[in-house]
């Protein structure tokens, strides 16, 4: 029984394909292993159909985490060929074509989904997270200072024992254990913040490479939300480029601009309440989803309502949208 | 009866598009580049904001936050009080500052509001 893991986004009757994002770690076998449920000879053939679909692989061993891969169920399905599929395959061109740092912090943060409708919002979203994300490293820093005067002989054990399980409670409370696991990669805060055991002069070296690595994610969540935002504007322009209709082309970009600006609205809203306090990470993630989520949404309805009430109204041709997006 | 509320919410939605959204960026800026002299040094300082938020927040485009933290203060000082606890900057607000800063906050609640009305519309779009 094959597992599944991920929306699918195009369905025929003979079968439906989704976008994986590869993890760390991932191999083409393993992939198939975790999805298929196929291992050892069955799944060389599905290995070889992946590369088929995904051609931009050279090779079985060159995969990178965060690189987009369209998977087809069942793995032998014929080829789905429609007008979405196109766009699916924009959607990773675009992704794979982004610093490969940025895909793979966007892949840790799980919650960037891939269509192109959720990328223009969830650009406000991710710079939201990494914002968010840098604000709370302070109090994990605080710890190492405790620690040091722990060693200097200022405190004792127990009150540096004390203030560290405190600290890391209050993260924990802060954060929720579904952003807990995913930022300290499946461990509890408290297994994953530890000095080194037995003290020596490099005691706080892997407590420090944690705070060091969440503030990577922090700072490139940051910047590639911008980036997601623009990759989003621009598989907009894609379609409108490659669409025959007027109304067609109206509608999408009523979506995009509509979707944007809703993003943008309940962004700065979203901002208007997170600075009156510190903020949690668990929060600010549930938060951006959500931003990203209604600025999707918003933008599907505003596409609704132009189709139905204001077709008449033309937007890509007054505004010369469809002379840039060629 | 969900026809007519798809209708309202539209017509709020394009009222946000063409209107609201519009003068919530124009009223963001002007707040951004017209902060009364002082106001941003005196707000946006330890202990108020830690030093990793105040090194974040001191460029474009994070620095809008900054932004919406001192327009926050300057429309509804009480809200802020988790942050600034008893200190009181109201007497260091003029008043054409407040009033725009009390504008934006209103517009951005209805903008924000209707956006959330649109995205529920959006949702149930796909159960109608």
């Amino acid at each position: 029984m094959e597992k599944f893991k991920s929306t699918p986004l195009f369905c025929t009757a003979d079968g439906y394909e989704i976008l994986y994002a590869v993890k760390r770690g991932d191999t083409l076998t393993g992939i198939v292993r975790e999805q298929y449920n196929l291992f050892g000879s069955a799944a060389a053939p599905v290995v070889q159909r992946i590369l088929e679909n995904n051609q931009e692989i050279k090779s079985a061993d060159l995969i990178y985490s965060g690189q987009l891969l369209v998977l087809r169920f069942p793995w032998d399905a014929p080829e789905i060929r429609t007008a979405e599929q196109d766009e699916l395959r924009q959607t990773k061109k675009h992704w794979n074509g982004l610093d490969k740092p940025l895909q793979e912090t966007m892949a840790d943060l799980a919650y960037i989904d891939t269509i192109s409708g959720i990328l223009h919002a969830g650009g406000g979203g991710a710079t939201g997270a990494g914002l968010l994300i840098q604000s709370n490293l302070k109090p994990m820093k605080d710890i190492v200072g405790k620690y040091e005067d722990y060693r200097a002989g200022k405190i004792t054990r127990s009150v540096y024992g004390h203030y560290r399980s405190d600290q890391i409670k209050q993260l924990q409370k802060r954060i929720g254990r579904p952003a807990e696991s995913l930022l300290f990669k499946g461990k509890k805060a408290n297994e994953a913040l530890r000095m080194k055991p037995g003290g020596g002069p490099n005691a706080t070296r892997p407590y420090l490479g944690q705070v060091n690595r969440l503030q990577k994610i922090a700072g490139k969540a940051s910047k590639g939300g911008f980036v997601l935002a623009a990759a989003g504007l621009g598989l907009s322009c894609y379609e409108i480029a490659h669409t025959d209709s007027v109304v067609e082309k109206d509608k999408i970009a009523v979506e995009a601009i509509a979707g944007t600006a809703a993003g943008l609205g309940v962004g700065i809203l979203v901002g208007l309440f997170l600075v009156s306090n510190p903020i949690g990470w668990g929060t600010a993630i549930i938060i951006a989803a959500g931003t990203a989520a209604v600025g999707y949404a918003a933008g599907n309805f505003a596409g609704h309502v132009y189709h139905e009430n204001h077709s008449d109204v033309r937007i890509v041709e007054p505004l010369m949208i469809d002379r840039v997006c060629r | 009866m969900i026809e007519l509320a798809f209708d309202i919410v539209g017509k709020l939605l394009v009222l946000y598009l063409l209107f609201l959204f519009p003068v919530i960026l124009l009223l963001l800026f002007y707040s951004h580049f017209n902060i009364p002299h002082g106001l941003r040094e005196e707000m946006l300082r330890e202990p108020f904001f830690s030093a990793e938020e105040l090194a974040r927040i001191s460029a474009f485009p994070m620095s809008l936050l900054a932004t919406l933290a001192v327009v926050r203060t300057a429309a509804a000082p009480s809200t802020m009080r988790r942050r600034f606890g008893s200190h009181d900057f109201s007497g260091k607000v003029p008043t054409h500052f407040k009033c725009t800063s009390f504008i934006f906050v209103l517009f951005v609640l209805i903008g924000g509001g209707i956006c959330l009305l649109a995205a529920l519309c959006g949702v149930l779009l796909e159960f109608v």
